[in-house]
């Protein structure tokens, strides 16, 4: 009953946002300073997990590949596929969720628990408008670019395990000739299309979190949690529905 | 502050609002907070709601200030409902909660002139003249680029009370204002919103459990326990009560042998 009753503020919730767009103009410095803590402060956490991501992909698979002779010149396809479709979009959303959406619920969560969104109600002003969309739009925003580079970074992680580990036998340019082959625009576009899905989720999800949290600071806590909690497994459900209808 | 009359009234100048309030009753489950709550605040003067903790005068409150909705009742201001009053925005609340509940991520400066500049109600020069001018007026100079974890409780209520004053409201709410203050500094606060209101007659609703305040600069004292109000007072009648619950809360008395809370001795 409770989850039914979450999820109907997070559809009412994206449903204010989309009504308070309008405003959009007036809030340009709330959305550039939103876009500053999700991109910018998240970017080298994203490059750091992808370079590694795509050097364990092609580890991985490269020692799978090498027992099939010729099999190995298919890396490239491989980690640059998964890369842009899969790995780059999740492990960006699930970067996203730890740092920037949890920060969401505990920030929002606090100024309701403090009294703050109630002062905004009180001056007439709209939570949705200053709190809830300024995020999303910094999320939406900012999600196709970390996607994109952690992207390139995980295909650059796989790129230097080819080049550094002695059972993986291809040279680079066979790396990135099968990469180029297989990955095109479509690939490119899915991917991005699936880490903004994931954006508007996780930043309305941390946001409906942060406005519901009534008590103290242990609620605010458990708010954290919930909101990492039911991000991840929205992500994954939407994540194989999204990948179903691509394909 | 002697210009505060000026400040205000260039912009605005309207007549004091009444507040009335009829049968109201507020449930959680089957919880009743408040039960049949019936009183009239007049127009331009300060009505104190009093009560001991956790006898509903904070839900009243919420409940006026259009945060949450009431179980049954009716709460209109100028004979108009509150719903429709808060859905046109005719009549402008200022609420000054407890705790101050100034953003913490804002600056002083853009605490108070956040209300001014979402709303569009002046340009940036005299948003900023404004909140300079009642930053001086409530002896707060100096202290506009602070963030409010970097002020004192007393200073914190004051620029609450700024915020509220700089929204140019018809009615004025406070939450129990002189809470966790030391006695000079709860005496200021005092002396504020009873100057705030001789100098621009703005309707005040004062919840508290702090009996000077009440009589000291309420016009009228109603007192809540368990739910009901029994009676309305005004500073004069209010020691005169015949009732022992009004009695006790003005003049408890402390005994160490017998604490009330404790359970009876078998």
């Amino acid at each position: 009953m409770k989850l039914l009753q979450l999820w109907a503020f997070i559809f009412q919730l994206f449903f204010e946002t989309c009504k308070e767009l309008r405003y959009l103009p007036r809030q340009i410095g709330r959305c550039f300073e939103q876009c500053c803590i999700m991109g910018y402060q998240t970017l080298p956490i994203v490059g750091i997990l992808s370079i590694f991501m795509g050097g364990i992909l092609a580890l991985q698979t490269g020692y799978s590949l090498s027992k099939l002779p010729g099999a190995q010149s298919f890396l490239g396809s491989i980690v640059g596929l998964s890369m842009c479709r899969e790995l780059g979009p999740l492990m960006t959303a699930f970067l996203l969720t730890g740092r920037v959406g949890s920060a969401i619920t505990a920030e929002l969560g606090s100024m309701s628990v403090y009294k703050e969104v109630d002062a905004l109600r009180t001056m007439n002003l709209s939570p949705v408008r200053l709190l809830v969309m300024p995020r999303v739009v910094g999320g939406l925003l900012m999600m196709p670019f970390l996607t994109i580079f952690s992207t390139v970074l995980g295909w650059l992680g796989g790129w230097i395990v080819t080049q550094s580990v002695n059972f993986i036998s291809i040279n680079g340019a066979i790396y990135w000739r099968s990469l180029k082959q297989y990955v095109d625009v479509e690939s490119i576009n899915d991917g991005l299309l699936k880490a903004e899905i994931f954006a508007l989720v996780i930043t309305l999800i941390s946001s409906a979190m942060g406005l519901q949290t009534k008590g103290g600071p242990r609620e605010i806590g458990t708010s954290v949690t919930r909101t990492l909690v039911q991000s991840m497994i929205a992500i994954l459900m939407l994540d194989y529905f999204v990948t179903k209808v691509l394909l | 502050m002697a210009n505060t009359k000026q400040l205000f009234s260039e912009t605005r100048n309207r007549l004091p609002v009444s507040i009335e309030v009829d049968h109201l009753k507020k449930q959680f489950r089957n919880y009743v907070v408040l039960d049949n709550i019936s009183l009239k605040v007049e127009p331009g003067e300060i009505f104190v709601l009093m009560g001991p903790s956790g006898s509903g005068k904070s839900v009243f409150l919420d409940l006026l200030a259009g945060l949450s909705e009431p179980s049954s009742g009716r709460l209109s201001i100028n004979q108009e409902d509150l719903k429709e009053v808060k859905r046109t925005k005719k009549y402008v609340m200022g609420l000054v909660f407890q705790s101050g509940a100034l953003f913490n991520s804002m600056t002083i400066f853009d605490n108070l002139a956040l209300y001014l500049r979402e709303h569009r109600l002046f340009d940036e020069q005299e948003i900023r003249s404004r909140v300079t001018q009642m930053l001086s007026m409530l002896t707060l100079r100096g202290i506009a680029h602070l963030m409010p974890s970097e002020l004192s409780g007393g200073m914190r209520k004051r620029v609450a009370l700024a915020r509220g004053l700089l929204m140019e409201p018809d009615i004025l709410l406070f939450d129990e204002p002189t809470s966790e203050l030391d006695p000079i500094t709860a005496a200021s606060i005092i002396e504020l919103i009873g100057y705030v209101n001789k100098q621009l007659r703005i309707t005040t609703l004062v919840v508290s459990h702090d009996v000077m305040l009440a009589q000291t600069i309420g016009h009228h004292i109603a007192l809540l326990n368990n739910g009901f109000i029994q009676e309305i007072y005004t500073p004069q009648t209010l020691p005169q009560s015949s009732q022992s619950f009004v009695r006790n809360f003005l003049n408890p008395t402390v005994n160490l042998n017998r604490p009330r809370f404790l359970p009876p001795a078998s």
